[in-house]
């Protein structure tokens, strides 16, 4: 097992992608020599047809506070004229099953 | 496989995707450093409500991370695009052997004393070592007063060129982040 002290980080920028209508871009955070993960954020984005754009973005990172260091989600909302019209919100691991949902809420 | 490919693979990313590493082994330590303060400043002031917010949180983490890993083993990173000549002069290549000898140096005047130079000019050889990650200072403050203990921070030297990052497509780093 490495010690936490050893680790050898990298970061891993993986450009644009689209992924099921929305674009995806992710930056991954490992120990180069072992693989281990260290932490992520996978960053989705989509306009509406109704002139707002919706953006979704799994976390995972070490801030020192256990209830944000595990996976979380936050959701986003912009009308393209008005930048932050709506609210964002931020829902930690037991409630990413509600995410597809709650997309539709906000829609 | 490349490199490149093994990442792929591994995190199930699709062929024709660009990746993009960042490889902070061979960042230089001064800027590893300053960057880390320039982040702790910062992260300390907000949460993680956008991607760049969130990006920051990671990247101090793993900074900090490395100048672990760096601190522990004793390693350096030098950019050969710094002038080298003007960092690594005779009496500071002096200072470092006279503390390659003992463990820390119990203050700047001690330093000063055993090198015969004045503490003042000592003072500002240790600054710019540090900055360099070259030795580590620390703060102590005892019955004997406060003051500046210093000692080696690298027997490996590590002198990188220009090149911090090893890149399959570079324009892939985006730098529009929302």
């Amino acid at each position: 097992m490495v010690s936490l002290k050893m680790v050898k980080p990298r970061r891993i920028d993986v450009g644009e992608r689209a992924v099921d209508g929305w674009m995806l871009k992710s930056f991954i955070w490992e120990d180069s020599e072992t693989g281990q993960l260290l932490g992520y954020n996978h960053h989705f984005q989509r306009s509406t047809s109704s002139d707002f754009m919706e953006f979704i973005r799994l976390d995972l990172h070490k801030k020192g506070d256990p209830s944000e260091d595990s996976p979380h989600v936050h959701i986003r909302l912009e009308a393209r004229e008005t930048p932050v019209v709506d609210d964002s919100l931020k829902i930690f691991r037991g409630l990413l099953r509600l995410v597809p949902d709650i997309v539709e809420v906000v829609r | 496989m490349t490199e490149i490919d093994v990442i792929k693979r591994r995190y199930g990313i699709p062929e024709e995707a660009s990746v993009h590493i960042i490889d902070y082994s061979s960042m230089p330590t001064r800027d590893l450093m300053e960057r880390i303060s320039e982040l702790k400043r910062r992260v300390g002031g907000f949460g993680d409500e956008t991607l760049d917010e969130a990006m920051e949180v990671n990247e101090l983490g793993s900074l900090e991370e490395e100048l672990d890993r760096r601190t522990l083993v004793g390693e350096a990173v030098l950019s050969l695009d710094d002038d080298l000549a003007s960092i690594m002069t005779s009496s500071r290549l002096r200072l470092l052997s006279t503390l390659t000898r003992s463990d820390w140096a119990h203050s700047v005047r001690e330093l000063a004393v055993k090198l015969k130079r004045p503490e003042k000019s000592v003072s500002r050889d240790v600054e710019v070592l540090a900055r360099h990650g070259l030795i580590i200072t620390r703060d102590v403050s005892d019955s004997r007063g406060r003051r500046r203990e210093i000692r080696v921070g690298a027997n490996k030297l590590i002198l990188i060129p220009d090149t911090k990052s090893v890149s399959e497509t570079p324009e892939a780093a985006s730098t529009t982040h929302h």
